[in-house]
């Protein structure tokens, strides 16, 4: 069982599910300005930050590619690798969109991650009523660490 | 679809009883070529069909019997078959009638030539 722990509880069961459907790795929820939702699968909170803030910084750009490349931003990202591939994909829940970075090894494929991510979106979507709108964020740095915090405790 | 390889998904196609056939690459589990029988389901019955055989293979190989060569999955309705060549796994969804002797070996002359 990979552990993880959510800021959002309305993910605790779709990001269960899709790390146990998907053989992911490890996943992380966010909202495109890097404030992190949930996590599986990450050992510390400057793990979760860096990826959050990377998350947050490739998403801008593939959108921003996606309008001059083809006038509407990109939706999904993949980069494998020989042993390993990462997935992005955005989704969304409660009327804003939220990004899913989930990382996995030869145990799963693209075609799998993909498949379970659509229905992780289906499951957000079906709960689309019961989840709050979130509070505007203040800024990157602090919204990143108070979600940290509530996700691993304090770091002093 | 690239010729060659929408060939051999056709020449399956051909066989009487099966619904749909697709090459799936091993390592992503993404559809290379298909045949248009499958509906909506094809991306997703590409994906699984993938795992399925990488898995069994894995499996066979821990057991001890070598590699898998031909895996056929029964179910209600039909049936799936699955061959690879090198990285890629030729997939065939059937109904029940099926001659599945002459689909096995339809299948694995048409993995010579991927």
């Amino acid at each position: 069982m990979i552990a993880g722990a959510v800021t959002a509880e309305w993910l605790d069961v779709p990001l269960r599910r899709f790390m146990q459907d998907s053989r992911a790795q490890r996943a992380i929820v966010l909202r495109p300005d890097g404030k992190v939702l949930a996590q599986f699968g990450f050992q510390s909170a400057s793990e979760v930050k860096t990826a959050c803030s990377l998350a947050a910084a490739i998403n801008a750009s593939g959108r921003e590619l996606g309008k001059q490349l083809s006038g509407a931003p990109f939706r999904g990202m993949h980069q494998g690798g020989r042993t390993q591939g990462v997935f992005m994909g955005l989704c969304a829940a409660g009327g804003t969109d939220c990004l899913l970075l989930a990382a996995f090894d030869r145990e799963s494929t693209l075609g799998l991650v993909r498949l379970y991510f659509g229905e992780f979106k289906d499951a957000l979507n079906s709960l689309d009523g019961s989840i709050a709108r979130p509070e505007l964020p203040m800024d990157l740095e602090s919204d990143l660490n108070s979600s940290l915090d509530a996700l691993f405790g304090p770091l002093n | 679809m690239t010729t060659e390889y929408g060939s051999v998904v056709e020449q399956i196609e051909r066989h009487a009883g099966v619904l749909g056939a697709m090459l799936v690459g091993i390592d992503d589990g993404m559809v290379i070529a298909r045949t248009t029988g499958l509906a909506d389901t094809w991306e997703s019955a590409a994906a699984l069909a993938s795992s399925l055989f990488t898995k069994t293979r894995q499996a066979a190989d821990d057991a001890g019997l070598g590699s898998a060569a031909f895996v056929r999955l029964e179910a209600d309705r039909g049936h799936l078959c699955a061959t690879a060549k090198g990285d890629i796994v030729l997939v065939a969804v059937t109904d029940r009638k099926i001659n599945l002797g002459k689909l096995r070996l339809e299948m694995l002359s048409a993995t010579e030539l991927l």
